[in-house]
């Protein structure tokens, strides 16, 4: 019997972890075969939530933009033991979610179940992401679904509008593509293009899973190596394109029959990795984020230009950017435009005061615990960051990292980027002419 | 004897071999079937839903819920008022009424409460509805005593500043231009607008272009008079707190807002229509949007847990009527939203399709035929306890933000029915395969349909 034990331990160690780390943001297991995995028990909650993040990004859709996007959805469509009906009953009987989604730079299953659960969910993961069928019938169905999905899009002006922007600032690059591609390309995708995407990238070096909530941490990570420790890694990688600066502003317009003009103008910025991406991230605070920042207060509470202003940026392998979106009415539309530009070139022109910078610091700081409350972005900021290469530990220590900027990094952060803009704007073009 | 000596070991080792071979199969064979999933679930145990209120002899409620590990507090400041108490020539003024509140007192100028609130580590943020409105900032749980007396000071002192005021009404007529810019908004609104007529719920809650830009000085000054008084408001605080410490301080602070007599309502009785109502019109589009509902039960019915089951099986989630059968099955549609919306004087349920023009027809009929099921069988059991369990499930992810704990309580309060919020999974369970089809009998008679369609 003792040998017996000795040998068991022995089995389970041939799928082992190569790497274990325990810190006070989690802990963090590889599989032999590549696999991260993050785990963090949270016993406050009732819930479990399960995000598996695939490195991988738009530019792999090489030239048919949408194949990831396609792909990525497809998992939910059946596996060899279960039809789609069965994957989103399973997960809805026990009143559970389950979304699969890319975005530019990641494909993302998501799943959400109650903690007692937790097995059914990991169960449907393991088989979606190892044994899907992709059938004929399927893959048909789905094409005609997302095709009539993107035809649709036009009638939204706030994804038109970044669609657009995204085209600007990242023109002639990758990236430039909208996510879930265009009817002509969804058109032409076979299911054969499905099947080897899928073979090539949904594997386990470029997997990246996260679980959070009233988890049993041993006994997860053990049903966790049962379960993708088989799984063979291939040599697809992704490679960040790095952007070279931009040179000159652009800007693209589109018409639409609306009673507002959507304006996004943006700035080409760094990585998540470069040194530069927290004071950067610290001036689009200052600028833009909250209805304390500068945009809101001098365009919206002082001038009443619009009801929408604010700016954002995201955290980026390849060079991120700062977008700023505003709202506007026809007869202000001018001044919107003048109003951002006068805003950015203010945080240029003069050194933000030690006041403003330990005021912005704070609100980031207060904004990171707000933004941590439900498991489900808990569990997904550890995987993004790990993922990122920034480590699943930033989401820790970032906020210690706030306090090393000074206001002189802001200004030549500020001076560095925000330069030659890439600007998008949807609206009533026909009615109304914008200088 | 020496034969057997000589052979013992022999034999030893062959069985010894046999006995380890058994062995690693049969560990083989164990590790293969031993299934550490049967491990992984945790029991899971359901925080309490109680909450504790004090009515003070102001008339003010203050109802504390106190959560010992959260690392945050959410304060809340409930107004019962809306869309409901106001008159034709003010539409939209208690949403007018809630953006003026963050325009400054003599002590917090223009801007400076946002900027205190975000320097604390907290957001705030303030909504309109038809009953109700309410204004919340949730922050660090160290700091609620830096931002509660500014809240009040808010609350009790608005500046009325004649051209902040008038910059302000600019702001919101361009949030008032999204419901036209999004398809999707607009069949929403003229969709109530069919549904509902001559009663305040007929008209949207953010108003006309037109009461909007009307609105003066004193028309706020008189609605904020009449309806702001402590006997028609909730402070509700949630998160890691003392209650008694929160009621104490409630009392100082509100000390002086005395409760006055709140006006009198005269809002007539709804009916569902008699027949079906059905209205359209065209715009540069490549879409149809339709908006299609009924009169549900109002908010204190105890319907209301019956209908809500209904409406996550018609249209909550992938396994939903709508998008199993109308968009997976049939591909008759690119999207299905829909809400049962409880609220004071009715319900309303109602779901919004996108669809192909061409398609428009079939997926119409498919829905109404699929509204028609709920009155003619009897849902699954399956659909049932799925829906159930889509509802519970949902209760507890909110449990997770202190906003969302607050808001539950917040809207239990506005009905006078604190049940709604304590009895809420009890309720929920409580509902049977009759209960739903005699509240689809009851309720989903004669539709109302609005359909956006494009310009030929």
């Amino acid at each position: 019997m003792k040998r017996a034990i000795i040998l068991l331990l022995f089995l389970a160690a041939c799928t082992s972890v190569s790497f274990e780390e325990h810190t006070n943001a989690a802990s963090k297991y590889v599989l032999s075969n590549g696999m991260t995995i993050i785990l963090k028990e949270n016993n406050d909650t009732g819930m479990v939530a399960i995000d598996l993040l695939l490195k991988k990004s738009i530019a792999n859709d090489e030239e048919k933009p949408g194949l990831g996007f396609l792909t990525t959805r497809m998992l939910l469509s059946g596996t060899q033991t279960r039809s789609r009906e069965d994957i989103v009953n399973q997960i809805e009987n026990i009143g559970g979610t389950i979304d699969a989604k890319t975005f530019v730079e990641y494909s993302e299953i998501a799943i959400s179940v109650p903690s007692d659960k937790t097995s059914i969910a990991l169960d449907i993961l393991s088989d979606v992401i190892k044994n899907p069928t992709f059938t004929q019938e399927e893959v048909d169905k789905a094409k005609t679904i997302l095709i009539e999905e993107i035809k649709a899009k036009k009638d939204n002006p706030d994804i038109r509008t970044e669609d657009l922007f995204m085209a600007t600032i990242y023109a002639n690059s990758p990236y430039q593509h909208p996510i879930d591609g265009y009817a002509e390309t969804i058109e032409q995708i076979t299911r054969e293009d499905v099947i080897t995407h899928y073979k090539n990238w949904f594997a386990p070096q470029n997997m990246y899973l996260a679980i959070v909530g009233n988890i049993n941490e041993k006994k997860t990570i053990n049903a966790i190596k049962k379960l993708f420790g088989e799984m063979q890694p291939t040599n697809y990688f992704e490679k960040t394109v790095y952007l070279p600066p931009r040179t000159e502003p652009t800007t693209n317009t589109s018409n639409m029959v609306l009673e507002s003009f959507y304006i996004q103008q943006g700035y080409q910025t760094v990585p998540a990795t470069h040194s530069d991406f927290v004071t950067v991230r610290l001036a689009n605070s200052i600028l833009g984020s909250g209805s304390g920042s500068r945009l809101f207060y001098n365009l919206r509470e002082k001038r009443g230009l619009a009801y929408t202003v604010y700016s954002i940026t995201p955290s980026t392998r390849t060079n991120g950017f700062i977008r700023i979106t505003m709202i506007s009415r026809p007869d202000v539309i001018n001044q919107s435009i003048d109003g951002i530009n006068e805003q950015v070139e203010l945080i240029k022109a003069e050194m933000v005061s030690e006041d403003e910078l330990t005021l912005v610091k704070q609100k980031l700081k207060g904004f990171f615990a707000l933004d941590h409350q439900k498991t489900s972005d808990q569990a997904n900021y550890l995987a993004l960051y790990e993922m990122q290469g920034l480590g699943y530990q930033y989401d820790v220590n970032y906020p210690h990292l706030l306090d090393k900027v000074t206001p002189s990094d802001i200004f030549t952060v500020a001076n560095k980027y925000f330069n030659n803009p890439a600007t998008a704007i949807v609206g009533p073009f026909n009615q109304t002419a914008i200088e | 004897m020496r034969k057997v000596t000589k052979k013992a070991p022999r034999r030893a080792l062959y069985y010894s071999i046999l006995g380890f071979a058994i062995i690693i199969i049969a560990a083989i064979f164990a590790y293969q079937t031993y299934n550490p999933l049967k491990d992984v679930d945790v029991p899971v145990t359901l925080a309490s839903q109680d909450v504790s209120t004090t009515v003070l002899p102001n008339g003010l409620t203050v109802t504390v819920k106190e959560l010992e590990n959260s690392p945050l507090v959410t304060i809340q400041f409930w107004v019962r008022v809306g869309a409901r108490n106001e008159e034709d020539k003010n539409r939209g003024i208690s949403h007018i009424f809630e953006h003026v509140w963050f325009k400054g007192t003599e002590k917090q100028p223009v801007g400076s409460f946002h900027k205190r609130v975000e320097s604390l580590g907290g957001e705030l943020n303030a909504m309109t509805s038809f009953d109700w409105t309410m204004y919340f900032v949730t922050l660090p749980k160290d700091k609620f005593n830096d931002i509660f007396p500014n809240m009040v000071d808010l609350l009790l002192n608005p500046l009325f500043n004649e051209t902040e005021i008038s910059k302000e009404l600019q702001v919101i007529v361009e949030e008032q231009r999204f419901s036209f810019n999004n398809p999707t908004q607009y069949v929403d609104d003229q969709f109530a607008q069919l549904l509902i007529t001559d009663h305040p719920y007929h008209n949207p809650i953010i108003g006309y272009k037109d009461t909007i830009l009307n609105a003066t000085r004193d028309s706020i000054v008189d609605y904020y008079h009449q309806w702001y008084a402590p006997n028609n408001m909730n402070i509700i605080v949630a998160g890691n707190i003392d209650k008694d410490y929160v009621v104490n301080t409630v009392q100082k602070e509100f000390a002086n807002f005395e409760k006055r007599q709140l006006p009198e309502l005269n809002i007539r009785k709804l009916e569902a229509p008699a027949q079906n109502l059905y209205n359209t019109s065209t715009r540069d589009i490549g879409y149809t949007y339709i908006a299609t509902g009924y009169f549900a039960p109002k908010a204190t019915d105890s319907d209301r847990y019956a209908m809500q089951v209904l409406n996550t099986i018609l249209i909550a989630g992938d396994s939903s009527r709508i998008e199993r059968i109308l968009k997976q099955e049939k591909q008759l549609i690119t999207q299905g939203v829909g809400a049962y919306v409880p609220l004071i004087e009715t319900g309303v349920t109602q779901t919004i399709l996108t669809v192909e023009p061409e398609k428009a027809g079939q997926a119409k009929a498919e829905l109404l035929y699929q509204m028609n099921r709920f009155k003619t069988e009897e849902v699954t059991d399956e659909e049932l306890e799925r829906a159930k369990a889509i509802i519970i499930t949902q209760r507890l992810r909110e449990q997770e933000e202190l906003f969302q704990i607050g808001f539950a309580i917040g809207q239990a309060w506005v009905q006078n029915d604190s049940t709604i919020y304590t009895n809420y999974i009890d309720n929920i369970n409580k509902v049977t395969k009759e209960d739903i089809k005699r509240v689809a009998n009851k309720y989903l008679t004669t539709y109302t349909m609005y359909e956006l369609k494009p310009k030929l």
